[in-house]
C-alpha cells in the first residue's frame, strides 16, 4: 500500500470541504477521483500534497505519517501534483520548465537537461522544447504540467484534470500518456470530468459528493451505483 | 567558475570590450572620463546584484540602501576605529550586508506579496536613524572621513571597480546557469508551481537576497573609499541609492543579464549631461525622460530588443 488516508477532514471556517474521507492507493494502480464541482476533489489533492493542512485525520505515505510536511518536502519524498489551472513557468521554454522539475532530484544542470529531454521525448513534447511556455496551446500546457511533474521522478503522481478542455484527439493522447506513465511504475491518482477517459484508465474509482465519499469501487460498479447516478452521472449516463 | 558559460555566444564581443576597458586609462588620461566610467561600472554592479533578486527571483526590494550603507559603515568603522585594512574591509562589508539581510528575509519571506519591498524600505530608514543617533560609534551626522582611501589615483580606482565588476558578473552568471538560477526564475513565475516541483521557496528567496546584499555591501565600501567620505544621509539614501538601483535595472531591462550595464550607462551619462545643461531643473528633466522611456520601452533597453527574458 502506497498511500493511506484515514478520516481526512478539511473545514474552511464553517464550510466542510472534505469530510471524514478514507481511502487507500495501492502501488502501481490508477485511482480515479470523480464527483460534481465543489465535491472536494482538488481539496483532497491539496491535503495530500501538503498545500493545505487537514483539520482532522491522517495521511500515511509508505506507512509514514506525512501531514504537516511542506509541498517541496513531499516532492522530495515522491509525491508530486499537477494543477487544474495550469501553472507553466511562462517566460521559460518548455525544456527549461521541465528542467526545473528535474532539478528536484538532479543537482547538475547538464544532467538535468538530459533528463528533461528524455522526459519530453516520453511525453511527446520534444519538438516543442524551445517554445516559450506562454505561447503553448491549452492542450500542450496541460501536457507540460504532466511533463514537469514527471521530471521530479515521483512515485505517486496526482493529476488534477489534465484532460479538461481538450478536444477528443487530445484526450485520446492524454489517456495513452497516463497508461504509459503507469508502465514506468508510477502510481497515479487522477481527477477527471471526462467520463469516458476516467472509466477506461482507472483500476478503481472513488466518488466524492459534498466532501463525503459515496462510493469506492471498479468503474463498472461505479457506473451502476444508484447513488452515484443521482449525485453526479445523471440518469442519461446510466441508460447509455 | 566556468568561464565558457559567459563566453559562448558573445565571446569575442566581451573579450574585445574587456581589452578596450583595460587599456583605456593608459590611452585616455582624462580624469573626468575615467570618473564617469567608474560610476558606470559601480552602477552596473549595483544594478546586476539588485536584478538577481528583483529581476530573476522576482523579489522586488526598495531598500537596498540598507545593505549599501551597512557595507560603507562597516568598512569605514573597521578601518578608522580598529585599523582593519580597507582591502579586507571590502570583504567584511559584503559579509555585513549578508548578515543583516538574513533576519529581514527570514521574517518577510514567510509571507507572499510586497512584504520584502516594504520591510527593507523601513529597515533602511531605521538604520539611517541609528547611525545618525549613535554618534559615539558612527560619527552621527558628521559622518566619517577616510583620510587614506584604499587606493589613491583615479586609474587605480578604475581598475579596482572593473575587477570587481568582472567578479560580480561572473558570479551572477554562474549562479544563473545553475540549479539555483532556474529556481530563482521559478519563484518569480509561480510560487505554487515552484513548491509543487520541490523548491523550498523561502530558502531560495533568502539565498537570492543574501547574494544580492553581499555585493551591495561591497559596493557600499567601494563608494566610501571612492568619495573618501560618508554620512548617513548619503549611504542610506532612498532616492540616490535604493531607487536609483531599481531605476538602472528597469531602464536597462529587468530580468536580463546585460540590462544593468545599459541602464547604468544611460543613467550616468544622462544625469551628467542634465546637470551641465539644466542645472537645478536637471532632476525634473531627468524624471520626465524616464517616464517617456518606461512608456515606450516598458521592458527596458535590452528587454525590448529581446523576444523574451533569457536565462542569461
Amino acid at each position: 500500500m502506497l498511500l493511506e488516508v484515514n478520516g481526512l477532514t478539511k473545514a474552511f471556517s464553517g464550510l466542510v470541504a472534505v469530510k471524514d474521507v478514507d481511502f487507500i492507493v495501492k502501488k502501481g494502480e490508477i485511482l480515479g477521483l470523480i464527483g460534481p464541482n465543489g465535491a472536494g476533489k482538488t481539496t483532497t489533492f491539496s491535503l495530500i500534497s501538503g498545500f493545505l493542512k487537514p483539520t482532522k485525520g491522517n495521511i500515511l505515505f509508505r506507512g509514514k505519517t506525512i501531514e504537516g510536511i511542506t509541498p517541496p518536502g513531499l516532492c522530495q519524498l515522491g509525491i508530486t501534483r499537477t494543477f487544474q489551472i495550469v501553472k507553466p513557468l511562462t517566460q521559460l521554454t518548455v525544456l527549461e520548465n521541465v528542467m526545473v522539475g528535474a532539478f528536484s532530484k538532479i543537482k547538475n544542470a547538464k544532467k538535468a537537461k538530459d533528463y528533461a529531454t528524455e522526459i519530453l521525448e516520453f511525453t511527446g513534447q520534444l519538438q516543442y522544447k524551445d517554445v516559450i511556455a506562454s505561447s503553448l496551446t491549452l492542450g500542450m500546457r496541460k501536457r507540460l504540467e504532466v511533463s514537469k511533474a514527471l521530471a521530479t521522478q515521483p512515485d505517486l503522481l496526482l493529476l488534477d484534470e489534465c484532460m479538461a478542455g481538450l478536444n477528443s484527439t487530445e484526450v485520446a493522447d492524454a489517456v495513452k500518456l497516463v497508461m504509459k506513465i503507469r508502465e514506468r511504475g508510477i502510481t497515479l491518482v487522477v481527477i477527471e470530468h471526462v467520463m469516458k477517459a476516467i472509466m477506461s484508465i482507472s483500476d478503481r474509482i472513488i466518488v466524492l459528493n459534498y466532501g463525503e465519499k459515496i462510493m469506492d469501487g471498479t468503474p463498472e460498479e461505479v457506473v451502476n451505483n444508484q447513488q452515484v447516478i443521482q449525485a453526479y452521472l445523471g440518469e442519461d449516463y446510466a441508460k447509455r | 567558475m566556468k568561464w565558457e558559460n559567459i563566453m559562448n555566444t558573445q565571446k569575442y564581443l566581451i573579450i574585445s570590450f574587456l581589452m578596450v576597458a583595460l587599456i583605456f586609462p593608459i590611452v585616455v588620461e582624462n580624469e573626468y572620463v575615467l570618473h564617469l566610467l567608474i560610476l558606470i561600472a559601480m552602477w552596473t554592479i549595483l544594478g546586476s546584484t539588485w536584478n538577481l533578486l528583483g529581476g530573476y527571483a522576482g523579489q522586488v526590494s526598495f531598500g537596498h540602501a540598507a545593505f549599501f550603507g551597512i557595507g560603507a559603515y562597516t568598512a569605514c568603522i573597521l578601518n578608522t576605529k580598529y585599523g582593519v585594512s580597507l582591502w579586507s574591509g571590502l570583504l567584511y562589508a559584503g559579509i555585513a550586508g549578508t548578515i543583516i539581510s538574513v533576519p529581514i528575509g527570514a521574517i518577510s519571506f514567510r509571507l507572499r506579496g510586497p512584504y520584502l519591498s516594504l520591510s527593507v524600505l523601513a529597515f533602511a530608514a531605521v538604520l539611517r536613524l541609528i547611525t545618525l543617533d549613535w554618534a559615539s560609534f558612527t560619527g552621527g551626522a558628521v559622518g566619517i572621513l577616510l583620510v587614506q582611501p584604499i587606493v589613491s589615483s583615479k586609474a587605480s580606482f578604475y581598475y579596482l571597480i572593473v575587477g570587481l565588476a568582472i567578479i560580480a558578473l561572473l558570479v551572477i552568471n554562474n549562479v544563473l546557469k545553475r540549479r539555483m538560477g532556474y529556481y530563482f526564475i521559478a519563484l518569480r513565475e509561480d510560487e505554487d508551481a515552484a513548491e509543487a516541483l520541490g523548491i523550498y521557496t523561502t530558502r531560495y528567496k533568502l539565498l537570492a537576497l543574501s547574494i544580492s546584499a553581499f555585493f551591495t555591501g561591497i559596493m557600499g565600501a567601494f563608494y566610501a573609499n571612492y568619495t573618501s567620505y560618508i554620512d548617513p544621509y548619503i549611504v542610506f539614501s532612498i532616492g540616490d541609492v535604493s531607487i536609483a538601483m531599481v531605476l538602472v535595472v528597469v531602464l536597462g531591462g529587468i530580468g536580463t543579464f546585460w540590462g544593468p550595464l545599459f541602464g547604468s550607462t544611460v543613467v550616468v551619462l544622462l544625469s551628467e549631461c542634465f546637470r551641465n545643461y539644466f542645472a537645478g531643473a536637471s532632476v525634473l528633466v531627468y524624471g520626465a525622460l524616464i517616464i517617456i522611456v518606461i512608456m515606450f520601452l516598458p521592458k527596458g533597453i535590452v528587454g525590448s530588443f529581446k523576444k523574451r527574458f533569457k536565462i542569461a
